[in-house]
């Protein structure tokens, strides 16, 4: 190819399309070879304009709402093991509050039963000394008061 | 007619996934990326912070889903990029027809040109050539200045951007074509 390359042959060049008939007169042809050189340098002056720019933007830095993954995940634990333990802690207190509650039901029974007992064995203080000799024991059943009756 | 295929590596399955699981080393280390395409998609700092943000939390809650076919990068540039015409589409922000001032940016560009060693001639001369580019670029519809984008800025080659697109490779190089076409034209009025 001994023709110049013309100006869509240097678009084409830059837009990835080379045939070996363009590289090899690029490569011998001065004023061709210019063309392709100042074409290239301005591209490589836009793109140093493009970082250039972006660069000189003041404090372009990610601020995104998302977290770690890792921490992400490690505070989603912090939170199912808090939840568990204020859970298991308000159960075991309940639990023991009712434990507490049923021992001191069963004392005031106890204690109500006792007093009961006492007072049914109350007896006048005068009667007092007389006490020791009844015996305590069960009342005659109806059984034994049949047979003393027959 | 040969693609343009530059050999990069890409690393396999299980260490994308793995990638994927520290979040925050992903964000820090794609961000930029993310953010500088976003930037030169919209020119516009605020929705292109605000692009990123939506790119990076759609990224986080897609992980569990994400299987290391593509690349880390191909998969959030997809995100991007879907992003970016999602917005164009709404034309809510109307960023990219908003800000039409040459971004002040040339300056420091035209600037490190001088630094260089390069004439103040030759850095003003560069700052219109770039002020041109960017001009052409903002003309472009949102494919074509995408697919320029990913080609001269992000660096991605023809297969790259047709997997972050989800266009065919040869209508990758169509687009991209059209783009340089434009670009062209315009130098040649410049100059
Ligand atoms: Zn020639």
């Amino acid at each position: 190819m001994n023709e110049h390359l013309s100006p869509e042959d240097i678009s084409r060049w830059f837009a990835g399309e080379r045939s070996p008939e363009l590289e090899r007169h690029a490569g011998e042809c001065d004023e061709c070879s210019a063309q392709l050189d100042h074409m290239e340098s301005t591209l490589a002056e836009f793109r140093g304009s493009a970082y250039g720019w972006s660069a000189a933007q003041p404090a372009s830095a990610p601020r995104i709402a998302w977290r770690p993954p890792v921490r992400h995940t490690a505070q989603r634990w912090v939170l199912a093991v808090a939840s568990m333990f204020i859970l298991v802690s308000a159960s075991a207190y309940w639990h023991s509050r009712q434990q507490t509650r049923a021992a001191e039901m069963a004392r005031a029974d106890a204690l109500l039963v006792q007093v009961d007992t006492e007072i049914s064995r109350a007896v006048p203080q005068t009667m007092e000394p007389l006490v020791d000799l009844v015996t305590w024991g069960p009342g005659p059943t109806d059984e034994s008061q049949k047979k003393e009756m027959r | 007619m040969e693609p343009v295929i530059t050999t990069r590596w890409i690393p396999n399955a299980v260490e994308q996934t793995r990638e994927i699981e520290d979040f925050d080393a992903v964000v820090r280390l794609y961000w930029p990326k993310i953010f500088r395409f976003a930037l030169a998609s919209l020119r516009d700092r605020d929705a292109a912070e605000s692009l990123a943000q939506d790119c990076f939390l759609k990224a986080y809650r897609a992980r569990q889903g994400f299987r290391g076919e593509a690349s880390l990068s191909t998969w959030l540039m997809q995100i991007a990029v879907n992003l970016v015409r999602d917005s164009i589409r709404n034309r809510r922000l109307r960023f990219w027809h908003r800000t039409r001032a040459v971004s002040p940016e040339f300056d420091l560009v035209s600037q490190s040109l001088a630094d260089r060693g390069t004439t103040p001639e030759g850095a003003v001369l560069a700052r219109e050539r770039l002020a041109a580019v960017w001009g052409v670029v903002e003309t472009l519809s949102e494919r074509q200045r995408t697919v320029f984008l990913l080609r001269f800025v992000e660096d991605l080659d023809l297969l790259e951007i047709a997997a972050v697109t989800g266009l065919r490779e040869g209508t990758v190089k169509v687009h991209l074509f059209r783009a340089l076409e434009a670009v062209r034209k315009r130098m040649g009025e410049t100059q």
